[in-house]
């Protein structure tokens, strides 16, 4: 199934990265944007992950 | 443009959480401050609006209403799409983003006063009307005519929350008394930046207790709390550009289209969509956009609409 979601928390990940990299070229502070970017970038990856392997090692009681 | 030094106050009260520094300002002082904003630039605003009110302003006024109403639209689409929200959650959280903050605006006039940077003065009076629309279009988004709706009860937390009543409340006292408010003034002038540092104090740490809770509602809405302000940023310059406002204008109302209001919406939803998550809604406006409006939006906004305006 799509993950609609996972689409969207990458794409807007990439567009803010790419905002603050123009940013920077043009001669403009783009880091907070970039640093944003690579914080929601381990949000999205540490979250899943964290949610994974509670997942596999906490198998459902029930 | 470096950052404010208030906001360095914001990072001072979530590193104080992080390490677990026993800092925590009574309820009722925060209360004490928000109230204090509110008044000091309701009432700055007002004296403004006395000298400046004209048709130009009455039509921009209608404009500016016009335009909080549009935000939520923008909003809803996205989280009920993208987040899988239900109909009633993507709602409130769309009237949170169509709605204001009052310090992340006071921020904003920090940063500019501190860099020199002219507004138009009676901009209060559009922070007081852009907190509205967006309720009642988060309202219509949620409408179910299989649950009941409480109107009096609901109008009474739209038109009467504190925000609201304080802010317009000032403006109104601010433009009838005019050069009589100058004796306020060493209280609610003065002392402004001394209470705005002491209040994002308290905010950084507020907003860094909530993070925990991310975990609980997942990684959309931290994505959704960071994207949706720069969307906002970008229609309010588009539209401050539109109707003609200055420089310093244009960057208030990139900053008011960013932010998300966490005291008059939560109030109001809350009576009027009960079944809605509330926490999610504040966690969202709280602890994601609040944050980076104050340490990343303000200063990013400011600069680029600076350069590119000059």
């Amino acid at each position: 199934m799509k993950d609609n979601s996972l689409l969207f928390e990458l794409f807007t990940t990439f567009l803010i990265a790419g905002l603050g990299a123009a940013l920077l070229i043009s001669g403009l502070p783009g880091w907070g944007l970039i640093i944003t970017a690579m914080v929601l970038l381990s949000v999205t990856i540490g979250l899943r992950a964290a949610k994974h392997y509670s997942t596999i090692l906490i198998p459902d009681s029930q | 443009m470096q950052l404010d030094v208030v906001a360095a106050f914001f990072i001072l009260g979530a590193l104080a959480q992080i390490l677990k520094a026993p800092i925590k300002m009574p309820k009722g002082l925060y209360q004490s401050l928000t109230i204090f904003l509110l008044i000091a630039i309701g009432l700055k605003g007002g004296i403004a609006l006395g000298q400046f009110s004209s048709i130009e302003l009455l039509w921009q006024s209608l404009l500016v209403i016009g335009f909080g109403a549009l935000l939520p639209l923008f909003a809803y689409p996205v989280l009920r799409k993208f987040g899988a929200l239900s109909r009633t959650d993507s709602a409130s959280i769309a009237a949170h983003y169509g709605s204001v903050s009052i310090a992340t605006f006071a921020v904003a006039l920090a940063v500019l006063d501190a860099n020199g940077i002219s507004y138009e003065p009676y901009f209060p009076l559009f922070v007081a009307l852009l907190e509205i629309p967006a309720i009642a279009v988060g309202l219509w988004l949620a409408h179910n005519k299989s649950e009941s709706m409480d109107i009096p009860k609901v109008l009474h937390e739209v038109f009467l929350n504190q925000g609201v009543l304080l802010l317009s409340g000032a403006l109104i006292v601010g433009w009838w008394a005019g050069d009589q408010t100058e004796k306020l003034m060493p209280f609610f002038g003065n002392l402004f930046y001394g209470v705005l540092a002491l209040f994002l104090l308290e905010m950084g740490r507020v907003a860094t207790s909530r993070l925990n809770l991310l975990k609980q509602y997942g990684t959309f809405i931290t994505s959704f709390g960071v994207v949706m302000p720069l969307f906002g940023a970008a229609m309010g310059w588009l539209f401050a550009s539109l109707i003609g406002l200055s420089v310093g204008g244009v960057i208030l109302m990139a900053t008011l289209g960013a932010s998300a209001s966490y005291i008059a919406v939560p109030a109001a939803m809350s009576v009027a969509l009960p079944s809605a998550n509330h926490s999610l809604s504040i966690t969202s406006s709280l602890t994601i956009t609040f944050p980076f409006n104050i340490l990343v939006g303000i200063p990013l906004y400011t600069t680029l609409i600076f350069e590119l305006t000059n």
